[in-house]
């Protein structure tokens, strides 16, 4: 498991969220694991993500540790990704549930971000 | 099956309890415990404990059981977050009815809000329930899983935050006649509304106030006094630990989970008189009564606004909740467990429910509506 959150951590660094897909059954999945959880098969294919439709955005008034207190307020949001799983990154305070949103290139923070979008 | 009975109750005050630790408190609520069921240290034969975040022990239940002074035949600690009390309960339950053991003292407490690093470091902990390398790294934390789903609620139910601030001023008004409940200042939904935002659309006072306190119960095969209040059904249901994997907006498990504890008791949810529901926040308890079948989806707010539960017919959290009466984690739920058998036994004073109050239901979930317990409770007086 190190090596596949080496792999997300240093996707996020760049802005970019990857996710896994089944070549056997077509299953996509927003947690990482050696296997797909759909068919229990070894070895899902790495996707990256490129945008979707906010399920939900919150904006953080209150930060959990001090390092993310020197950044608020800031907006994390879930997305369904047009062709993948539900994801969760950072976002423009903006948006809103039903919104189309992408991947800002470079992120925010070190961090995938979304922002608002007409289109996909 | 042979019966299992709740035949004691123990709830301390929750709030500051400055200089008192887990164990401290963990006994004060057991010694209630074992005195409201009239029982003896000696006579416990199975010992079961939550866990504490301000102590946290591999072996929480034998660390108990030797401070406490108990000889017990089984013990075990669990750990499933805020259900963890309802889930210690359905276990007592089993252990009675398989025969394992004749009375078994369920207890949990901390320290949360007085430890050492307090408030902060309670939050910090906390979020940990979240995906360690692709949640956590975002900066979320309790109140912010909470406020994505009370985004996706608002958005899917039509449902407005004033109708989930009714909720908060309902728990207030309820700890209001509570003694030893954490908040008893009065609350209006102007003051919900106008109180600081944490994580939007949840503002402060839609969230719970970390506390201290302890609840403990005792789980025996003899009914007790005569008012026994029978475990008469428990169901639980996990599909999730992460928000990010709750993708089924209409089941995140709190249905199943009462729905088999319905089943186990042969009761309807109409038979229902009496409601102890986990409200760590608003929103969660707006889910919950919708989910379990005790509110319309999207209406719990409005059902509570209009006095529903005020009224003989079905009352809810009238200890205050989690929201009001406060949450020092394990115990925090354990308390609806508490309030609802006092209401049931008739021993809850001058709080005491003008309506039947023979069946129970009580639900409790862990996590981010992730871990859920549902127990259907009994009393067979007429």
């Amino acid at each position: 498991m190190q090596e596949i959150f080496d792999r997300i951590s240093q996707s996020y660094a760049s802005g970019r969220l990857i996710y896994q897909t089944c070549p056997a059954c077509g299953g996509s999945q927003t947690f990482a694991r050696p296997f797909c959880v759909t068919c229990l098969r070894p070895d899902p294919v790495w996707q990256e993500a490129s945008g979707g439709i906010v399920v939900a955005c919150t904006t953080m008034r209150r930060a959990p540790t001090p390092g993310w207190k020197t950044r608020l307020p800031y907006a994390i949001a879930l997305v369904d990704l047009t062709r993948g799983p539900r994801v969760m990154a950072l976002a423009d305070r903006v948006l809103r549930s039903g919104d189309l949103a992408v991947l800002r290139p470079g992120g925010m923070h070190d961090l995938p971000f979304f922002e608002p979008t007409e289109t996909i | 099956m042979r019966p299992a009975y709740i035949t004691g109750v123990g709830l301390t005050s929750f709030g500051r309890h400055e200089g008192r630790d887990s164990l401290d408190l963990m006994t004060h609520a057991a010694q209630l415990a074992l005195a409201d069921a009239e029982l003896e240290r000696g006579q416990i034969d199975g010992l079961l404990t939550g866990y504490s975040t301000a102590m946290p022990h591999l072996m929480m239940a034998t660390l108990f059981s030797e401070h406490f002074g108990l000889r017990p035949h089984y013990a075990n600690a669990l750990q499933l977050g805020g259900a963890t009390g309802a889930a210690l309960v359905m276990l007592a339950k089993l252990l009675v009815q398989s025969q394992q053991c004749k009375r078994v003292l369920v207890v949990a407490g901390e320290n949360r809000l007085s430890n050492t690093g307090g408030r902060d470091q309670a939050i910090q902990t906390l979020a940990q329930v979240g995906h360690a390398h692709q949640e956590i790294p975002f900066g979320a934390m309790i109140p912010g899983y909470y406020a994505l789903l009370a985004g996706q609620y608002l958005a899917q139910t039509g449902s407005t935050e004033a109708d989930l601030a009714e909720i908060a001023v309902y728990m207030r008004r309820q700890a209001q006649a509570m003694p030893g409940a954490h908040l008893t200042d009065p609350l209006t939904v102007e003051d919900v509304l106008a109180s600081r935002t944490i994580a939007s659309p949840l503002r402060i006072a839609d969230c719970c106030p970390i506390s201290d306190g302890a609840a403990a119960l005792v789980i025996s095969s003899a009914p007790g006094d005569d008012t026994p209040v029978r475990i008469a059904g428990a169901g639980q249901a996990h599909r999730h630990q992460h928000i990010s994997s709750a993708i089924d907006w209409n089941n995140f498990g709190a249905a199943d989970a009462a729905d088999r504890a319905f089943a186990e008791a042969g009761i309807g949810r109409e038979s229902v008189e009496i409601l102890g529901i986990y409200d760590s926040f608003t929103v969660t308890l707006a889910m919950l009564l919708e989910e379990t079948g005790f509110a319309p989806r999207g209406g719990s707010g409005r059902q509570i606004a209009q006095g529903f539960h005020d009224g003989p017919d079905q009352p809810l959290n009238t200890h205050g909740g989690l929201l009001s009466y406060g949450h020092p984690g394990v115990a925090g739920g354990m308390a609806h467990l508490v309030e609802v058998t006092r209401q049931m036994k008739r021993q809850a004073g001058d709080r005491q429910t003008a309506g039947r109050a023979r069946i129970g239901y009580v639900h409790a979930d862990g996590g981010v509506l992730s871990a859920h317990v549902g127990l259907v409770l009994a009393t067979d007086r007429g």
